[in-house]
């Protein structure tokens, strides 16, 4: 049986060829295909690495509607464990990309893992000089305006 | 001290190898409120002093939980605070808080109109009024050793989903229930009731209910609008009075009940229970059956299974199920053959069995045994003791045949045997599966 096939193209032009109903789980490419039906699409603001990474959690995700599917709950536990596994694998600086590719495609499960692993990095730290190193921000307060917000919540620091 | 951009605890991360670029102060606010909405509010406060990027982002958070510390939390949020609304307000609250600073931060909450609202309270709560009015609830979860008794009148017109854990409820629920016009889903987990009726809720489509033993009156459950139900370890205490719109059913676990009901029938206990109508579980199993009748979608765990085994030792009359679809949760064990045959014997217009490989703990496996005929072929074939780690293919192939043989419309059937299935199995059991597939004429998939 032949699956309906599109085509996406990352910003370096290398393109992918995807089965529509693992890339429709993007709801922007769900639009676009409606509307663009048989054209490849060019998603120029995402690298292949990134596109790539995409595509393989989109593929694992994709409901299969093929007499074996099965939405127990004890399959969609397997999927998290999946997931987890996933997004642990992923750098920092991938994972930022990873995380603006789920936003900008509207993918909202990747959003929410992406945007859980980072959560999850932010409460790792021990305090506010260790999330700044991990993430590179850069501290532009002065030491009495840190004084000053500190003193302004109470609560927890 | 200021933290100069190349400290050596930064030097240390992995991402300093790549560039070291800041692009998460770049993420739009939305975004980083999403990443916030999994972290507790602490940990979303203390970016406020990261950067001036970071200032004043936490404050326009619509995600908030907190756990403890009441009172600085009441005056920090009072005094940054700014978002408008409040999409989801998780409160833990431990013994020592005191009374008037949970009333204060719900009201803050609700004063935030204020959709998803979660508590968990350790101490001994009696909800305020004002908790019963509050038009922009759309879910409410409250996990609480406290009576759910309200006084007032209830105004919940926009909530929809509702949970309730080690609640105490009593008649006035209906006011929660006539105060909840929009309620489409009702969790009672581990809830103290003695009666249930949904009538008066058109719209509610989910019942989840867990129960505790604690309740000794019968409970009658009427829910004439459910599409779908979810019974755990419900007992003889409970009925079902009305499901009669019921399409989907997810009876899962219910522990001892097997073997309380094999304890209750033992003829060498000398209790006289040949007249049905004295044995409470025969009453109710021959109920939840004609209830159930009408169920497409129907999931089964382990005991529920062993209880349709004794019920039929028992000569309880099995009505013609109109199941289309059967998970069966559960390892294959002795004691759960008789009623799984006869569930699919009376289940004409099956198309489909997911049969999931589960890790249950049995207690009731020997008591149910002891009613099973041990002349009866099957016994010999089928484990009478825990479960298989690696399933042997013989025993595989004998249960696929059990499932095959009862039934004659069937489609589809799902094997999900997990880590029962292994390398060095896999080749065996699916040419079994695949041999047994062209005989039958059933698509058969191993997972």
């Amino acid at each position: 049986m032949s699956k309906k096939m599109i085509v996406l193209k990352s910003s370096e032009g290398v393109s992918f060829v995807v089965e529509e109903a693992v890339a429709r789980q993007s709801k922007i490419i769900s639009f676009l295909v409606e509307e663009f039906p048989d054209r490849e699409l060019p998603l120029t603001n995402m690298t292949s690495e990134i596109l790539r990474k995409t595509i393989e959690y989109c593929k694992k995700h994709v409901v299969e509607d093929d007499g074996g599917g099965d939405s127990s709950s004890s399959s969609s536990g397997d999927l998290k464990e999946w997931d987890v596994k996933f997004v642990a694998e992923i750098d920092q600086p991938r994972l930022m990309d990873l995380l603006m590719a789920a936003n900008y495609l509207d993918i909202p499960s990747l959003l929410d893992v992406t945007c859980q692993k980072v959560a999850d990095t932010i409460a790792a730290c021990n305090d506010e000089k260790e999330i700044r190193a991990t993430f590179n921000i850069e501290n532009d307060f002065t030491e009495e305006e840190v004084e000053a917000i500190r003193m302004e919540n109470q609560y927890p620091i | 001290m200021e933290d100069p951009p190349n400290a050596p605890a930064g030097a240390q991360n992995p991402s300093h190898l790549f560039g070291g670029v800041d692009s998460i102060s770049s993420l739009p606010d939305e975004m980083l409120h999403h990443i916030m909405s999994f972290v507790p509010t602490n940990v979303a406060i203390t970016t406020s002093v990261l950067s001036k990027r970071w200032r004043h982002v936490w404050c326009k958070t619509p995600y908030l939980s907190f756990k403890s510390s009441l009172e600085p939390i009441r005056e920090t949020l009072a005094c940054s605070y700014t978002a408008a609304k409040i999409m989801r307000f998780h409160l833990y609250v431990e013994d020592s808080e005191t009374r008037h600073h949970v009333d204060s931060l719900i009201n803050f909450a609700i004063s935030h109109n204020v959709e998803k609202l979660s508590l968990v309270l350790e101490a001994y709560y009696r909800f305020p009024d004002f908790f019963f009015s509050n038009p922009s609830l759309k879910q409410l979860i409250v996990e609480s050793w406290s009576y759910m008794r309200p006084k007032c009148t209830v105004s919940w017109t926009s909530l929809r989903d509702l949970s309730l854990k080690n609640s105490s409820l009593d008649e006035s629920f209906t006011k929660v229930l006539s105060g909840s016009p929009m309620l489409e889903s009702l969790t009672l987990n581990s809830c103290f009731l003695s009666c249930l009726d949904l009538s008066e809720s058109p719209r509610l489509r989910r019942l989840d209910l867990k129960f505790t033993n604690s309740s000794s009156r019968k409970c009658h459950i009427v829910a004439p609008h459910i599409h779908y139900l979810r019974m755990v370890d419900f007992t003889h205490k409970y009925s079902l009075a009305d499901v009669s719109s019921l399409i989907e059913a997810n009876i899962e676990t219910i522990y001892c009940l097997p073997r309380y009901w094999c304890d209750q029938v033992d003829p060498s206990k000398k209790k006289d229970l040949d007249d049905p109508s004295k044995d409470d579980c025969q009453v109710m199993m021959q109920a939840m059956l004609e209830k159930l009748q009408n169920v497409e979608n129907l999931t089964v765990g382990l005991s529920f299974l062993q209880m349709l085994s004794i019920a039929d030792f028992r000569g309880v009359r099995f009505p013609t199920f109109k199941v289309k679809t059967l998970t069966l949760k559960s390892t294959i064990l002795r004691s759960a053959v008789r009623g799984t045959a006869k569930l699919l014997q009376n289940s004409p217009e099956l198309k489909k069995i997911v049969f999931y490989k589960t890790e249950d703990w049995n207690c009731s496996e020997k008591y149910v045994n002891r009613y099973m005929d041990p002349q009866d072929p099957q016994d010999l074939i089928f484990p009478a003791k825990s479960a298989f780690k690696v399933a042997k293919p013989d025993l595989v192939a004998s249960f696929m045949e059990l499932l095959l043989r009862n039934t004659r419309t069937l489609e589809t059937l799902v094997l999900q045997l997990r880590s029962c299935l292994n390398t060095t199995n896999y080749v065996e059991v699916s040419q079994i599966a695949l041999t047994l597939s062209h005989k039958n004429n059933v698509s058969i998939v191993l997972k």
